[in-house]
């Protein structure tokens, strides 16, 4: 894989900030009673990583190590601020139902966290990369619970009426939590399983004629 | 020149150039996308009625805007002879919700024939920090426009049950919903004393 395809991988699968960093849950369990809002702010928190990434990586050389955090939430907060104008002036209904999430991207732990690990250590256009996908990563997980608890506890879909039938539970952040926990386990589950599947495969690509292969999983769980 | 080969001082200066730098391009941002004041109630308006309506401002004096439980914050007379009023109402879980309240009316002040027919439309505004306020069901902004006749007859709305005014409150939102039924009391009020009263 080269490095583009494994950053995009590492931003929307490995290490996606949803589900398994659990970074900006904050807001990812305060705005997923819908499926809209959850989009909303995860396309905003794509937009401001892309560019806080890039801005930050551009400027890496320059910024001395004893004032980078500052010089980056500065960096962070200008492209907030930024944002907000634009969906104030733009998106109006989105800007109010963003609420106070919006201004809080300032501390969401995503941005500061691949500032420091990863804007701070590659090219512009890399870091540009991992904004994108670490950020559409976070996106695809907030709107999937979004439209999990859209679903369940209001009965719609993207605004829609699909059915009648609500659990009032699933729009509290009691709900929320529940959504979230189980949410997390399956991704995980989903990446382990795949994970295991390859290494067999590959494990098996490598056994001489004449020897056993490696046993399937259902069968290594009885051994 | 020694000061610029200082470390804790080129710092220092960094930060302050990426400050300004920020700075400046905030303030050009600033200019470029500022929402005015009209444009923010011409998007009001836009809710209320689905698309952009001519309205004509009336000012009232500063002593006829406060109330014992809200404050009437602009008062617009539409094309379509309605009058629009802006209040806000105290009582929210951290401060107050501002509505707008839609007096339906027939004829016109200036042809000495208005007439007040009923509540045409609530619509939330703002507030200030109410976290549960997206929690408030179309419903209960229904119920303002559903007793025309008794509101015409004298009476208001209340959060709490067992008064004699006109019962209304949102679930699991009764701080949200105090304020906003305090808010239309408070436009009604206003309404009855400044426009029909004949004051404005």
């Amino acid at each position: 894989m080269n490095k583009y395809a494994t950053i995009a991988v590492d931003g929307l699968v490995r290490e996606n900030a949803t589900f398994r960093l659990v970074l900006g849950t904050c807001a990812t369990l305060g705005l997923t009673t819908s499926a809209l809002s959850g989009l909303g702010m995860g396309l905003s928190v794509t937009v401001v990583l892309l560019l806080s990434n890039t801005i930050i990586s551009l400027l890496r050389r320059l910024i001395p190590s004893a004032v980078r955090i500052p010089s980056y939430i500065v960096v962070i907060a200008t492209m907030v601020t930024l944002l907000r104008m634009v969906l104030d002036k733009f998106l109006p209904d989105l800007y109010e139902v963003m609420g106070v999430f919006l201004p809080l991207i300032v501390v969401n732990c995503i941005i500061l966290g691949r500032a420091e690990s990863f804007a701070s250590k590659h090219t512009a256009l890399e870091s540009a990369a991992d904004g994108l996908f670490t950020g559409l990563g976070y996106t695809f997980g907030i709107t999937f619970i979004g439209i999990v608890r859209e679903l369940l506890g209001g009965g719609t879909f993207f605004g829609l009426r699909v059915t009648d039938f609500t659990i009032g539970f699933f729009t509290n952040a009691a709900g929320a939590f529940f959504v979230y926990g189980i949410l997390i386990a399956l991704f995980s589950m989903a990446i382990e399983g795949f994970g295991r599947s390859r290494r067999r495969k590959r494990a098996n690509l490598r056994i001489p004629d004449g020897e056993e292969p490696l046993p399937s999983p259902e069968k290594e769980a009885t051994l | 020149m020694k000061l610029f080969k200082n470390k804790a001082f080129l710092s220092l200066l960094v930060l302050l150039c990426i400050a300004l730098v920020a700075g400046a391009l905030l303030a050009v941002f600033h200019d470029l996308l500022f929402v005015t004041e009209e444009e923010r109630t011409a998007r009001s308006f836009a809710k209320i009625y689905g698309e952009a309506v001519e309205t004509q401002k009336i000012e009232l004096p500063e002593e006829a805007k406060k109330y014992e439980k809200g404050e009437v914050l602009s008062v617009y007379l539409a094309e379509d002879g309605n009058y629009l009023l802006e209040s806000k109402g105290t009582g929210g879980y951290k401060g107050t919700v501002s509505v707008w309240t839609v007096f339906t009316c027939t004829g016109s002040k200036e042809a000495g024939d208005l007439a007040w027919t009923g509540i045409g439309k609530v619509v939330y505004g703002s507030d200030e920090s109410e976290s549960f306020i997206n929690k408030i069901t179309e419903d209960f902004y229904g119920e303002f426009t559903a007793h025309d006749a008794e509101v015409l007859a004298g009476k208001y709305f209340s959060a709490t049950a067992g008064t004699e005014d006109i019962y209304n409150v949102s679930a699991n939102v009764t701080r949200s919903s105090t304020a906003i039924v305090n808010a239309v009391n408070t436009a009604i009020e206003c309404f009855k004393t400044q426009i029909l009263g004949g004051a404005a």
